[in-house]
């Protein structure tokens, strides 16, 4: 059901994602303000990687003219959740990963974490392959898991098949001991995260992460919900939140007139 | 400042905002009556009769303060009043016809009370004006209010003349049989005694008889001009009302209808607008404060975590349309493009 739930917004999240990949190359991540300025950052903020972050790609805006190196002091493994199904977690988690693999030359790993609907690996057409789950259940190795883009420093590791348990793997030791491997191989790793309020595992697999971002929906993520991740996640370390497919009807003079805030 | 969620809502749901606004006023105008009425007017002089007794005379100013015109105005509106001047009125002006039953004859009445105004137009002018459906109807109306108050007056003045006769050929009747007592006690008086006449003598009860009659005669002839007085009042009643009460203007036949008020034209409408608009008012500040939905800054104010940024949603564009059938399914190429790590190709293998 839970897959079913997800296959209808899928096609909604593909839409999305080839356009930004066709407006971008990559991605269409636009920021409001510079990610420097935030502390809960500050795990990258010495580099450019989250500069790059906020790099204003929209679609007035000129993609970077070279790749440019990054240079972190350690690696970071990141998280990204949001409170419900169809927020954008998972193209948010792609947009990044890709972001900081083509533009700044990083070395990334993508991980599916969400066990429930496997979507990162749904999106690049590795739906039924041997995954995380399999590693932790002692299948296969990691690097056998490990897909590789020929074009970019990144690397996507998938959900699995292995019918184990989610909240049995997050509590898993042995996810730690992967979560530290692949931060040995990559300078970033990116986890997309199970939606908070819809499995228990999403509060322990955060904890796992050095940060987490959560990505809520324009007009469709209450207050309430957000409340409700926000102490679901008080034990990990919440970077802050990303408004994802954000539309606005307001016009410019009208923003202009009445001042509106952003 | 404006919270950014209202605009929000304001912009996605300007037609919720436009349909009230627009469609009250038309409601309005649609559903409106469309009266067609006509106004006749009629105009009276109006005077009050120098050197005759105010008192009993119909209209009349009772005081100085009041004019004439003020005072036949306060009269024909209390007639108006009046079940029976209204019967009259209605009947005279064809509202009802001869035994028509009471509810008839109550609607009539209600109507004559609706649509006739009496008012003072100067200190001797009073006009009837008088709002029907059709020119005849209002023209009628005011023809017969004005007749029937013509004759009231008339009647009325009559009837008061008369019962001002009356007293005095009582009064008078009395008197002369005062007289007659006391001019019987007199020639009593001196058939008892003689010389009680004479003037060379002082009779004291003779003088007293004698002034008694005098006194008595004097009241019986003020009673008699008095009486005359009141039978030329009576006599000349009719004229009284002719002088006191004169139609100056008879009533007009409108040609035109009355034309349409401001208030109608545009006030309501306009009244129509301002309902309207606080109704999309209404709606768009209730669906703001239901809206708990996150679609700003502003909306994760107070909570402990940071607003890092916002990802537009991209529509699809014409130009994004031919980009895609040109360059097919960049997503899909890049994901068929993902070999296996060479340890997966073994460890499948294995």
């Amino acid at each position: 059901m839970i897959r079913d739930t997800y296959r209808r917004e899928r096609e909604e999240l593909l839409e999305a994602i080839r356009e930004i990949q066709l407006l971008s190359g990559l991605t269409e991540l636009r920021f409001t303000e510079p990610m420097t300025n935030h502390e809960p950052l500050a795990l990258a903020a010495n580099g450019p990687g989250f500069r790059g972050f906020k790099a204003m790609r929209g679609s007035g805006h000129p993609r970077p003219p070279a790749v440019r190196e990054l240079s972190t002091p350690r690696s970071v493994a990141i998280g990204v959740t949001s409170p419900g199904y169809a927020d954008g977690k998972t193209t948010v988690a792609i947009a990044l990963a890709s972001c900081l693999a083509q533009d700044f030359a990083a070395q990334v790993t993508l991980v599916d974490a969400d066990f429930h609907t496997a979507s990162v690996s749904l999106e690049y057409g590795l739906e039924g392959r041997k995954g995380l789950a399999d590693v932790l259940d002692g299948e296969v190795s990691l690097p056998a898991v490990t897909h590789r883009f020929l074009r970019a420093p990144l690397s996507v590791v998938t959900a699995g098949t292995a019918a184990s348990s989610p909240s049995r793997i997050a509590r898993s030791e042995r996810l730690v001991e992967l979560i530290d491997a692949m931060k040995a191989n990559s300078g970033f790793v990116v986890m997309d995260l199970p939606a908070t309020l819809k499995s228990m595992a999403a509060p322990v697999l955060a904890q796992r992460c050095d940060g987490v971002l959560i990505v809520v929906r324009d007009g469709r993520t209450t207050r309430k919900e957000l409340e409700r991740t926000l102490e679901l996640h008080k034990d990990a370390n919440v970077l802050g939140i990303v408004l994802n497919r954000r539309t606005s009807r307001i016009p410019g003079w009208a923003e202009r007139l009445f001042e509106l805030a952003s | 400042m404006i919270p950014r969620k209202f605009a929000e809502i304001a912009f996605r749901r300007w037609w919720v905002l436009l349909i009230p606004t627009v469609l009250a006023p038309a409601v309005i105008l649609t559903f409106q009556p469309k009266k067609v009425e006509y106004a006749s007017v009629a105009t009276a002089w109006v005077s009050r009769i120098e050197g005759v007794e105010t008192t009993g005379t119909f209209g009349q100013p009772t005081d100085s303060q009041t004019t004439p015109a003020g005072a036949q105005v306060q009269v024909l509106g209390d007639l108006l009043q009046t079940g029976a001047f209204r019967d009259e009125v209605a009947l005279a002006s064809g509202l009802t016809i001869e035994g028509a039953d009471q509810r008839a004859r109550e609607q009539a009445g209600d109507l004559i009370t609706e649509r006739v105004q009496v008012f003072e137009v100067g200190p001797n002018l009073m006009g009837v004006r008088v709002v029907a459906p059709t020119a005849e109807g209002a023209r009628a109306l005011a023809a017969a209010v004005i007749a029937r108050f013509q004759e009231r007056a008339l009647a009325e003045g009559a009837r008061e003349a008369q019962t001002v006769v009356s007293y005095f050929e009582k009064q008078l009747a009395l008197a002369q049989d005062d007289l007659a007592k006391a001019q019987a006690e007199a020639a009593a008086y001196i058939k008892a005694h003689p010389t009680a006449a004479d003037k060379t003598k002082v009779d004291v009860d003779y003088q007293s008889l004698q002034g008694k009659v005098d006194s008595q005669t004097k009241v019986v002839d003020r009673l008699l001009e008095n009486l005359q007085d009141a039978r030329l009042n009576a006599a000349s009643a009719s004229n009284t009302a002719s002088a006191t009460f004169n139609v100056q203007d008879q009533p007009s036949l409108p040609l035109l209808p009355i034309a349409e008020s401001r208030t109608q034209k545009y006030g309501y409408p306009l009244a129509g607008l301002v309902v309207g608009l606080s109704i999309a008012l209404g709606y768009l500040y209730a669906a703001y404060r239901l809206d708990h939905t996150i679609r700003s800054r502003e909306d994760v104010a107070g909570l402990p975590v940071m607003f890092l940024g916002a990802v537009p949603e991209l529509k699809p564009r014409h130009r994004l349309r031919l980009l895609r059938r040109g360059g097919g399914n960049f997503a899909r190429r890049v994901a068929v493009s993902i070999p296996p790590a060479p340890e997966a190709a073994e460890g499948e293998a294995a």
